[in-house]
């Protein structure tokens, strides 16, 4: 075979060497080492709040978040870069199911390119463990009385202010008013005093669903300790951890087997479907084939924009004869200790969590209540709450903020108490037997909790 | 090039043995076969297609029973695509297709020339070299990405070009895949080669790479789909949004408060499709090699 | 382990019986330094970015410490596997890993072959067929797994495909007994197309000569498959074999979109418990301990399937 004249061997070997330069340089990439220690380092340059001064030099601080989309959170840092020229918010959102990933990538090797970054709060505790979290006490030393008091109890860990806390949360029972009238059922009122029960809901939910209704009752989070916890709360069940620093697991009590007995039983019965994730259940409620919704009002705007969907709220309801109890709790502002931009920084958590009431008036098309009690009163101002298909909702979320709000539990080891109790709610759901479910959500948990004890 | 018939494991290629009727009802039988079970592996796609053209409203109201809306919207709509060119899903695109594409091409080089080596050049301790090559594909990716996001962190390597592309470089299977179809080309053609006072890197330009195509397009398969559907290191390496790749702007349409179904649907079936057109305009290529009508040139 | 290496008929490389030693030399000096040049970029790319991690890897399986915390890990010897080894959950986690890669490689392997022959039978307007089959492995695994959750539903519209030939509703991904079936499902719509590409590949290697020669010797389709395609396809079919165990070894996108490992563990495959305790529960040192159990059990398997296939060669 006649073969056509190639650059000479050598020249060929120098061409395929090129590829291992990309190498070389990788190889010879110098390592910063990180020294790690523990405790509890301080930012420099941390002052209290009163006497910070925008900086005269342009700075840039860099913020993870996993609460808002860059969408959601785009006119709040509009508005800070109007009022403080000088800083730059760098946003950068991240999903929520690997939040924890990229936030211990980043913090425990002292990155300093993360300035600020999102603290969902019941990890509070777990973040100060490890070290993650500042202590803003001398920062902002007089918080109590102007954010609400479940956020800045959220926000405190060993007695020290580690975060800043923006954002709160609330339940409410959205229902179809198509599919109730359907099934000729007189439609719940939205006082508080007249909180639905379970029980109540449950019988409405099959008779809506006997004329109809595809299903009769979808929780927003069907897997999630946040929106579920209160079901054993209300049969006096706990909040599933005790014991010294709360990291006995207490899953195997009366409220705890009795409330996930009903719990089962929803699917059971089929008045709720097996095997829909967490993230498609407004979808249902919002192409009308659910009857009742225990969901957040932040799904108020979403709902809203369905013309053709009518719907009312009510209380987020409770067993009968049991405790009011609502979900509650949202998100904190923490600052890494290795921060070297301590006092922008600080700057942006004042505007986010203080200034004039807060973020949440830049924000309303997002009906997520703020923590900042003078926020508030912008926030039920909302354009959302003026539709007439969420009437009494105002009323209801300032009600079961001072009220009947409960936190989760508190705990080192809470990410794998929530992890484990995911599982256990999707198996129980999916038809385990609750007693086994629990007894082994208990041994798993006690098992990840052994290494804090 | 010119275009050999395809073999026929089936059938006897060119023999009158059998009835030229009967042999016509077969392959009605099997075009109809191949139809069918593209069809059926293709209906999932086809619902995502559809989904990008409607509400997710109406997407979830049809999802739980049979009907023709299912794969067919009811309301059509650009609402989703609108809404993903308006996050800068365009941007996010870019950044795959660059990430991909030199991936795949330096890629293609690297495992290629390693291949070779294993296959075709005898040298002490190949065996040892190849094992390691195996091994290291072995070891899962995602498993490790974590402890390397840490060390590429101490070289200065996130929120840059080269740490996107460089894990999709190490590919040891690429170079498996290589090394199995180099070993299939008759040696002899290389010993020829030898005589005439070629060198290896002639005899590795001239015979091997042009014999191999198919093999060297389903290389780039594997690199390409490595990077195509990277989501975890990206999150882990990259700190802005305009770094994000395709996948990663995806999964950031789910926020705690917030969910836009639609547009997930939407930015999933372009990823889907892109492949596709790829794949399509490269089956010419994926005719019966030289190899296997001898060597005429 | 031993590695096939090479045709017995034709070692390429192998010079014919040389006069001089020095030559001989020369040509192995020769060969050393071109494999050299030829391999340096490939390996060190994979000893820093999958080898060097894996060590790393060891060390964290011997040392524990706090979650995330900037306290350096203590060393703790075999604790870690010691702690995996009596604890039920992980047991039953290898059980289930290999129950499904028992199931889902022949699956998957027979699949791709038999769509790979169908498809290289000069049908008209096969290049588009073969596209549509591979198209899943295309579709990012984020989009492929909300599909499917939603096509599997109890009262999803597979549910209603099957009610109207008068099946009963069936859980799927929501029943202890099923799940394994589901994944098997939604891997091998992913999978099967491919691999199958690969496998086209080497079939359009196999000489026609061959098939022509059997032809007139009479053999019918079957013996033409067996005699013919088969052995002449093993390289490929052995690459394919190998590939294909790994990557049902490594996946866990599925389990974490629809399953998280449930109904009561069943699909809490061994990858999907590694990327939970790394990802989810911020634990490396329990992660990466059972990483060192899976990388055994594969290089055992992987081992047996390249002496399987070399047996196969010798015979």
């Amino acid at each position: 075979m006649k073969l056509p004249v190639l650059p000479r061997p050598a020249r060929a070997a120098t061409k395929l060497a090129g590829g291992a330069i990309a190498v070389a340089l990788l190889v010879t990439g110098c390592g910063s080492g990180s020294g790690s220690s523990g405790g509890s380092q301080q930012p420099a340059g941390l002052t209290s709040a009163d006497a910070l001064k925008d900086p005269t030099e342009p700075v840039t601080i860099n913020y993870a978040g996993a609460a808002y989309s860059a969408d959601d959170i785009k006119p709040v840092l509009e508005a800070f870069h109007k009022e403080h020229p000088n800083i730059t918010v760098n946003y950068q959102a991240v999903p929520f199911d690997q939040f924890n990933s990229v936030l211990s990538t980043r913090l425990s090797r002292k990155d300093t390119t993360l300035d600020l970054y999102d603290v969902d709060m019941p990890r509070t505790d777990a973040y100060q463990a490890r070290g993650w979290l500042t202590d803003l006490s001398k920062a902002f030393p007089d918080l109590a009385g102007k954010v609400d008091k479940t956020s800045l109890d959220a926000a405190t860990s060993d007695g020290k202010l580690v975060a800043m806390p923006f954002q709160t949360s609330s339940q409410l029972l959205y229902y179809n008013k198509s599919l109730l009238k359907k099934a000729g059922i007189p439609f719940p009122s939205a006082k508080p005093a007249d909180r639905p029960t379970w029980e109540a809901v449950t019988a409405d939910a099959k008779k809506a669903q006997q004329a109809g209704a595809k299903y009769g009752l979808v929780f927003d989070q069907v897997n999630r300790y946040y929106q579920l916890q209160p079901l054993a709360e209300s049969l006096g069940g706990g909040s599933g951890a005790g014991g010294d620093k709360n990291l006995t697991p207490e899953l195997e009590t009366a409220g705890w087997e009795k409330s996930m007995d009903w719990y089962s039983s929803l699917f059971k019965d089929k008045i709720s479907p097996r095997g829909v994730p967490v993230a498609q259940t407004p979808d249902l409620f919002a192409s009308g084939q659910v009857a009742f919704f225990p969901g957040g009002p932040w799904w108020g705007p979403k709902f809203a924009a369905e013309s053709k969907l009518d719907f009312g709220v009510a209380a987020y309801p409770s067993f009968k004869g049991g405790k009011a109890v609502t979900p509650t709790g949202g998100w904190s502002l923490g600052l890494n200790p290795a921060s070297k931009k301590a006092v922008a920084s600080e700057i942006f958590m004042k505007f986010m969590g203080l200034d004039n009431g807060g973020f949440a008036q830049y924000m309303p098309s997002l009906a997520v209540p703020p923590s900042n009690t003078a926020g508030t009163a912008s926030f039920y101002d909302e354009k959302i709450f003026k539709d007439p298909r969420m009437a009494g909702a105002v009323e209801l979320t300032k009600y079961e903020l001072a009220h009947t709000a409960t936190l989760r539990a508190r705990t080192t080891g809470y990410v794998e108490f929530e992890d484990t109790l995911s599982k256990t709610y999707e198996d129980i759901s999916n038809g385990a037997s609750v007693k086994s479910a629990l007894s082994s959500a208990t041994s798993t948990i006690n098992q990840a909790w052994a290494k804090y004890r | 090039m010119n275009r050999t018939p395809l073999p026929h494991p089936g059938a006897p290629a060119a023999h009158a043995l059998t009835a030229p009727k009967r042999r016509r009802t077969g392959r009605v039988v099997l075009t109809v076969l191949a139809v069918v079970v593209a069809l059926a592996f293709l209906v999932p796609v086809l619902w995502l297609i559809a989904s990008t053209f409607r509400s997710s409203t109406e997407t979830f109201a049809n999802s739980s029973s049979m009907n023709w809306h299912m794969l067919w919207p009811a309301h059509w709509t650009l609402e989703n695509l609108r809404s993903a060119v308006d996050n800068g899903f365009l941007r996010n695109l870019a950044n795959s297709v660059i990430v991909a594409a030199v991936t795949v091409v330096l890629g293609i080089a690297i495992s290629a020339m390693a291949a070779f080596a294993l296959a075709v050049v005898d040298f002490p301790g190949r065996r040892i070299v190849f094992g390691l090559v195996v091994l290291s594909f072995l070891v899962p990716f995602e498993a490790i990405a974590i402890p390397l996001a840490h060390t590429f962190s101490d070289w200065g390597l996130t929120n840059n070009f080269p740490a996107l592309v460089l894990p999709g470089l190490g590919n040891g299977l690429a170079i498996f895949t290589l090394r199995q179809f180099f070993l299939g080309i008759p040696p002899e053609l290389a010993e020829a080669a030898r005589v005439d006072g070629a060198g290896w890197p002639r005899i590795f330009l001239r015979i091997y790479l042009p014999l191999t195509r198919p093999a060297l397009i389903g290389t780039g398969l594997v690199l390409f789909l490595f990077q195509w559907q990277a989501y975890l290191w990206p999150i882990l390496v990259t700190t802005s949004d305009d770094k994000d790749v395709a996948p990663v702007a995806i999964a950031k349409t789910f926020a705690a408060f917030s969910s836009d179904y639609g547009r997930v649907f939407a930015e999933t079936a372009v990823l889907a499709v892109i492949p596709a057109v790829i794949l399509l305009g490269l089956q010419r290529y994926f005719v019966a090699s030289v190899a296997s009508t001898g060597s005429k040139n | 382990m031993t590695l096939t290496t090479h045709h017995p008929a034709g070692d390429g490389a192998k010079p014919p019986p040389l006069p001089r030693g020095t030559l001989q030399r020369r040509r192995l000096l020769g060969n050393l330094s071109a494999a050299a040049i030829f391999l340096t970029p490939a390996l060190a790319l994979i000893v820093v970015l999958r080898l060097i991690p894996v060590v790393q890897a060891v060390n964290d399986a011997t040392h524990t410490s706090l979650p995330g915390s900037t306290l350096p890990p203590r060393y703790v010897g075999f604790d870690n596997f010691t702690a995996l080894f009596s604890s039920h959950a992980f047991w039953s986690s290898v059980q289930q890993t290999l129950i499904f890669n028992v199931l889902v490689n022949p699956l998957q392997i027979v699949l791709a072959l038999a769509l790979a022959v169908l498809l290289t039978q000069n049908l008209p307007a096969t290049g588009i067929w073969r596209t549509l089959i591979f198209l899943p492995a295309a579709v990012p695994m984020t989009g492929s797994a909300v599909v499917w959750g939603i096509a599997l539903r109890p009262d999803g519209p597979v549910n209603a495909a099957l009610a109207s030939v008068g099946i009963h509703q069936q859980p799927f991904l929501t029943g202890q007994g099923q799940v394994l079936g589901s994944i098997i499902l939604i891997a091998s719509w992913i999978g099967v197309g491919y691999w199958m590409i690969f496998l086209i590949a080497g079939l359009n290697d196999i000489p026609t000569v061959y098939y022509e020669a059997a032809a007139i010797d009479g053999a019918g389709p079957l013996r033409r498959f067996w005699s013919v395609t088969l052995p002449l396809l093993r390289r490929p079919l052995l690459f394919v074999l190998v590939a294909d165990t790994v990557s049902n070894f490594v996946l866990f996108a599925p389990m974490q979109i629809l399953t998280d490992g449930g109904p009561q563990g069943k699909s809490n495959f061994l990858m999907y418990d590694i990327f939970h305790n790394s990802f989810e529960l911020s634990d490396p040192h329990t992660a990466a301990a059972e990483l060192l159990v899976l990388l055994v059990l594969m290089i055992v398997i992987v081992a047996v399937q390249f002496r399987l296939l070399r047996s196969a060669e010798e015979s």
